[in-house]
């Protein structure tokens, strides 16, 4: 998959930068051409992601870029990215109803139905690494 | 001043004519096929491999032409049946007014996950712009009703909903009602009534109406 | 620094909030403060939720829309939301939250309306009960 030069990187600290980041992606999502609810689509799951980052890491940041795949489609890709703590146990936080003891979700199976692909990856101690992408029909 | 030999002669003979091959084989490889082979009128070695080279591009050209009109008649085929594809679209999730803020959404077909989501669009434009507040869902047509169809019916009921638009689903069939049960999907905030006509009377009586003879004239 | 208020208006005795721009979490919690402030004040019987031009509804704002309605509930009074746009309503069922006692209507006209009906069924039933 080719990167194209449309980059867009919104650091991600207070619940500010949640709007600004899912604004950043609404409006890449909307240039590349994306309908009114596809790009409310991304911009929720940007939302979702980059409040995960408030709450359960010191900072992290949300790209977001246009991508091309490997038969030509066009589509957006976010990654939103932080220095927290990790995830323990992945399974568990994708599954429906899993919630936090303070009674939040990480609402990640609803970002994952949201978009068309979802990647996760974690390291305790190190940080979380989510990618999701949507392709233009 | 060396006169040229018979052999360098000769070479240089063979190099011209070898050069203007090339250049043609070359032209002809990167796809201009507009050059042509010369062929001296005096026949030498190379003449044979001069007409065979010759006859060789006119198949090529002629070669290409065919792919050329097969190509856009293709293109042709390509785009009616887009154009087919895109009405068959529409047709497969009309909403129809029948009443004020009243809305009727027959569908017919197999209903898969793009589909789904093409009719939660369709039936949320057709909310906004009629203002509906009760819509009758008809699945008469739908030949199969599994647990994933159940299911996108449902994401559709729930988000007409949010727009405040009450959802009632005409059509099951004791069969699709009994095999729904049986795969224990829950159709518990699901108002359902046999068919088109009850589904009517439902609206009506949700939006507080009745429907009384006219009084006849003396 | 102070967070920019939403005006909360009141119609008769119901109070209607229309929500103008993206609201980050801090505005978020102030707005439900203020409004549930307004109806201890004001003793509305009914409030009104204008989201006509929100275009972003995440679970964050969903649980706090659920809280106002709850806790709006608990002191008496009725909660209607009005123009959710149907991009908001398609993620918000795919996202999986759902809108615990929440009664929505398309716009503040129907709103107003379904209002009416519901604090009238309400007091129906509180004479005859």
């Amino acid at each position: 998959m080719a990167p194209s030069a449309e980059e867009r990187c919104v650091p991600v600290k207070t619940d500010l930068d949640i709007v600004s980041a899912r604004v950043e992606g609404r409006n890449l999502a909307r240039e590349l051409g994306f309908g009114t609810i596809d790009q409310a689509r991304i911009a929720t799951a940007i939302s979702e992601l980059a409040r995960n980052v408030v709450l359960y890491a010191p900072e992290g940041k949300v790209t977001v870029r246009a991508v091309v795949s490997d038969d030509g489609g066009r589509g957006i890709e976010v990654v939103c990215e932080d220095n927290g703590p990790g995830i323990a146990n992945v399974a568990l936080v994708m599954q429906d109803g899993y919630s936090t003891s303070s009674g939040l979700g990480m609402g990640l199976p609803g970002t994952k139905r949201l978009m068309d692909e979802f990647e996760i990856e974690t390291k305790l101690g190190v940080g979380t690494r989510v990618t999701v992408r949507k392709w233009l029909k | 001043m060396a006169e040229k030999t018979d052999l360098d002669q000769y070479k240089e003979f063979v190099k011209e004519r070898l050069k203007s091959l090339l250049d043609v084989v070359q032209s002809v490889s990167s796809g201009d096929f507009s050059v042509r082979v010369e062929t001296p009128e005096e026949e030498d070695e190379f003449t044979a491999l001069s007409i065979e080279l010759e006859r060789m591009i006119d198949d090529l050209v002629e070669a290409n032409k065919v792919s050329e009109e097969r190509m856009a008649t293709l293109q042709t085929v390509v785009e009616e049946k887009e154009r087919l594809l895109k009405t068959v679209r529409e047709l497969s999730s009309p909403v129809i007014q029948v009443w004020e803020n009243v809305l009727v959404m027959p569908l017919v077909g197999a209903i898969d996950s793009a589909r789904a989501t093409r009719i939660t669009e369709d039936l949320l434009t057709g909310i906004t712009k009629s203002q509906a507040e009760i819509v009758i869902i008809d699945i008469t047509g739908v030949p199969v009703v599994d647990t994933s169809v159940a299911n996108h019916l449902i994401q559709t009921i729930k988000a007409a909903a949010l727009l405040g638009a009450k959802c009632v689903v005409v059509g099951i069939s004791s069969e699709v009602a009994q095999s729904l049960i049986n795969l224990g999907v829950d159709l518990s905030g699901v108002v359902t009534r046999s068919n088109l006509q009850a589904g009517v009377r439902y609206a009506m009586e949700m939006m507080g109406l009745e429907v009384v003879p006219k009084k006849r004239e003396r | 620094m102070e967070v920019a208020r939403i005006p909360i208006l009141q119609i008769e005795n119901y109070l209607v909030a229309s929500i103008q721009m993206a609201l980050h979490d801090k505005a978020a919690i102030q707005f439900r403060d203020d409004l549930l402030e307004r109806i201890y004040a004001t003793k509305a019987r009914g409030l009104i939720l204008d989201l006509t031009a929100v275009d972003v509804v995440d679970s964050f704002l969903a649980r706090l829309t659920g809280d106002i309605a709850e806790m709006a509930g608990l002191m008496g009074t009725t909660v209607v939301i009005t123009g959710l746009q149907p991009e908001v309503a398609v993620t918000l069922v795919e996202l999986g939250v759902e809108l615990r006692g929440v009664t929505t209507a398309l716009n503040l006209e129907k709103g107003i309306a379904a209002l009416r009906k519901m604090v009238e069924k309400e007091s129906t039933n509180g004479t005859i009960g």
